[in-house]
């Protein structure tokens, strides 16, 4: 509630202030410390009044400081820019992962249908029909993509850059070729733990229920895997046009 | 304003060097110290505050880097370079210098003129 006043405080006081990222770093410095002293006046039985009063009563004139601050607003592109590209990193990643859960959860209910219809004794546990325990897995396999993806939409500018709108184009070609090389680099590092997973699986499964003639399939859902996390590559990071 | 508060706001750069000596802090931190030193008589302002850190940060005698807090909002830290410490040596002998020509300059003359 308070924190929120001397937040909307300080973005009045910042008005003055020239955009750019020593700004914004200062802006945050400032109201880290009011925060901290709010919260120890409160503490000490100051009223929230009275505090608040403190608080803004000590910042004092800050012409001069915002005068040190120049005015290059090429500082704030680039600072805007070094968000948005670590930004749509962790989008990246966040995806991709939440992607390969989704099959992996696919994989695991597919598999279990499968061990269903063949009637395996591996599923019957004490008589009862162990399907559903495939079924609860799969759902249960898709409870962190799905938080994984609300998490990733909610990566938003901070305040102070909300309204700093830069065309994709500005982005270079360069950072976007770094970006690709990193998709890739994460890409192979999930296959080669997807597939070491799908062996082991493949061998616990096979073993347990010596259905040799069907568990290879969990191959074929690997494949299906590898398949989408490249057709992914290409949407989201399409080769410049040379 | 009183005396006093004029003199630790000349001194703005020296005292904030002289609070880092120890140990890196940030800006709240730095202005408790002086509170605390000071029995709750003098704090700097904000303003002042940061605005010496800017200035001793373009002279190289401070450095700052953002802390990790977990909880709340992300501390600004800023410790002490070497020149920092030169500085605030320099600042230190300086003060003692003038203090001892004011003393001079205002205590009556201890010599009896006869």
């Amino acid at each position: 509630m308070d924190n929120l006043r001397i937040r909307k405080y300080m973005d009045q006081l910042f008005d003055s202030a020239p955009v750019n990222r020593r700004t914004v770093e200062l802006k945050e410095e400032l109201i880290a410390n009011a925060l901290e002293k709010y919260n120890d006046l409160t503490l000490r039985g100051y009223g929230e009044d009275e505090a608040f009063q403190l608080v803004i009563g000590s910042i004092g004139d800050v012409g001069q400081l915002f005068a040190d601050l120049g005015t290059d607003d090429d500082y704030s592109l680039t600072y805007y820019l070094q968000w948005a590209r670590e930004a749509q990193e962790k989008k990246a990643v966040l995806t991709a992962i939440s992607v390969g859960l989704f099959l992996l959860a696919a994989v695991v209910l597919v598999v279990s249908f499968l061990l269903y219809w063949y009637n395996m004794k591996f599923i019957y546990i004490h008589g009862q029909n162990m399907n559903l325990l495939g079924i609860g897995l799969a759902l249960l396999l898709c409870v962190v993509p799905v938080s994984l993806l609300v998490y990733a939409r909610k990566i938003q500018p901070p305040m102070e850059l909300a309204d700093y709108t830069v065309s994709q184009a500005a982005i270079s070609r360069e950072t976007r070729k770094q970006r690709r090389k990193r998709f890739k680099q994460i890409k192979g590092s999930l296959e080669g733990l997807m597939w070491l997973l799908i062996v082991i699986f493949y061998f616990l499964v096979s073993f347990a229920t010596h259905a040799w003639y069907i568990t290879w399939i969990v191959f074929l859902g690997g494949a299906a895997v590898e398949c989408l996390l490249d057709a992914l590559t290409k949407i989201f990071f399409p080769a410049d046009q040379e | 304003m009183s005396i006093t508060a004029d003199i630790i706001r000349g001194h703005t750069e020296t005292i904030i060097l002289a609070s880092l000596m120890e140990h890196d802090s940030y800006g709240y931190q730095i202005n408790k110290d002086i509170l605390r030193k000071t029995n709750n008589r003098y704090e700097l302002k904000e303003a002042t505050l940061y605005t010496a850190f800017r200035r001793l940060e373009q002279a190289g005698y401070i450095t700052t880097y953002w802390g990790d807090e977990r909880v709340g909002a992300r501390r600004r830290y800023y410790s002490i370079t070497q020149e920092g410490r030169k500085a605030c040596e320099q600042g230190l002998r300086e003060w003692k210098e003038a203090k001892a020509v004011i003393d001079k300059l205002l205590e009556p003359d201890e010599y009896v003129r006869v």
